[in-house]
């Protein structure tokens, strides 16, 4: 029989009936494993080209982590939109489920808590950015030469300059407003260009944790939001529900030393 | 961009929600897979340890940065925050490469101007400007 090594995507409440998950890591089967009263998410991955030095080598290898951390997610989003999941942090392997079992037990309390704390609730993320609109005009309207399209980008951009502390006031208060339906919320660092791939410059990168009952009035106010934003020059986009990672993070981890 | 006139990004419809609003992450924004998946989430410390951001953030050499900004900076590793696509905008110094950008193009156009077999280039130019406006 070849080697494997087991990992877990995330922890559920004990005795969760959850079935019929999307492919794990490597296309591997996925169940949930009772281990010390929850449930641990579990498949097993080949030894073989998922040990550790595969995932050292693969560490800066974007198509490779891509299409893992993409499977990992798509099994934590099955399991959010069905029960109560605390996500794991990508990577997090065991040799066997008899550790991995020994692990949770180690840090049941915590688990217990935090189940609780996120039970009917869901992460949302809500990212603004800024639209590049003057600059746009600027370049479509009567520039007949280089030049002269740079000369009106450049006005466009100090113009900009100007109201960067407006701005920037603005989204503290979307931040927060959108935090007042939500029980716990978050801002992020904004995406540097090259991750989130897109010319807007991201000004909130804030993630959302939304009671299920609360959604509609959450996404509502997103929508009041984005309904006056471009006239401020921002520009609104909301995306969910997310499993809560962001709010499982580290008030949840555990120290290495509970085991072994 | 949205077709409503208002600055809400629309997302794929489904399951009766507004239309703005989608039931499901999009699977293929991979920079908040990404973000939540390698720096979220609960850090339970298995038998096997792998601290594979810690280890992605020595190794990077890729322009596509997978690991939160934050993160990075304490490794000392900032390459953007001098990278011009991306301060180009923000920047006192945009402005001056905005300046020399546009004394080249003058002194390019002129050159343009002056030998008409390159008229070709001249419109590949032009065309890739609107493309980026």
């Amino acid at each position: 029989m070849d080697e494997t090594i087991v990992h877990a995507y995330g922890v559920v409440d004990g005795n969760e009936p959850l079935t019929g998950f999307p492919p794990g890591i490597a296309d591997t089967h996925v169940w949930v494993f009772d281990a010390e009263g929850f449930g641990a998410i579990v498949s097993r991955l080949p030894a073989e080209g998922f040990g550790i030095q595969d995932w050292e080598q693969n560490a800066s290898n974007v198509s490779w982590l891509g299409r893992v951390a993409r499977q990992h997610h798509e099994v934590l989003q099955y399991a959010c939109m069905n029960t109560a999941v605390i996500p794991m942090r990508l990577p997090s392997l065991y040799r066997s489920l008899e550790s991995l079992a020994d692990t949770l037990h180690a840090a049941s309390d915590r688990l217990m808590q935090d189940l609780g704390r996120i039970r009917g609730k869901l992460e949302w993320a809500v990212k603004v950015y800024r639209t590049p609109k003057e600059e746009r005009a600027a370049a479509a309207e009567g520039s007949t030469s280089g030049s002269e399209y740079l000369l009106g980008r450049s006005r466009a951009l100090s113009a900009r300059s100007a109201d960067r502390e407006q701005l920037r006031e603005r989204v503290g208060e979307i931040h927060d407003t959108l935090g007042e339906v939500s029980v716990e919320y978050v801002r992020n660092q904004p995406q540097d260009a090259a991750l989130s791939g897109r010319r807007e410059q991201m000004l909130l990168n804030g993630a959302y944790l939304v009671n299920r009952v609360d959604e509609p009035h959450f996404l509502e106010l997103v929508s009041e939001i984005a309904d006056g934003s471009l006239a401020e020059g921002v520009m609104v986009e909301v995306n969910g529900p997310w499993p809560a990672y962001n709010f499982t993070g580290d008030a949840g981890s555990i120290a290495a030393e509970a085991v072994r | 961009m949205s077709s409503d006139g208002s600055g809400l990004q629309r997302m794929p419809a489904g399951r009766g929600t507004p239309d703005y609003v989608p039931t499901h992450p999009r699977s293929d924004s991979l920079a908040d897979v990404l973000e939540r998946v390698l720096d979220k989430g609960i850090v339970i410390a298995g038998d096997i340890q792998i601290r594979l951001l810690d280890i992605e953030l020595l190794t990077i050499k890729l322009r596509l940065l997978v690991a939160s900004v934050d993160r990075a900076r304490e490794m000392g590793i900032n390459w953007w925050e001098n990278d011009e696509y991306i301060t180009q905008l923000e920047d006192e110094a945009g402005k001056d490469q905005l300046g020399d950008l546009n004394r080249r193009l003058e002194a390019l156009e002129g050159r343009v101007a002056e030998s008409p077999q390159v008229e070709s280039t001249r419109v590949g130019r032009e065309g890739g400007r609107r493309g980026q406006g």
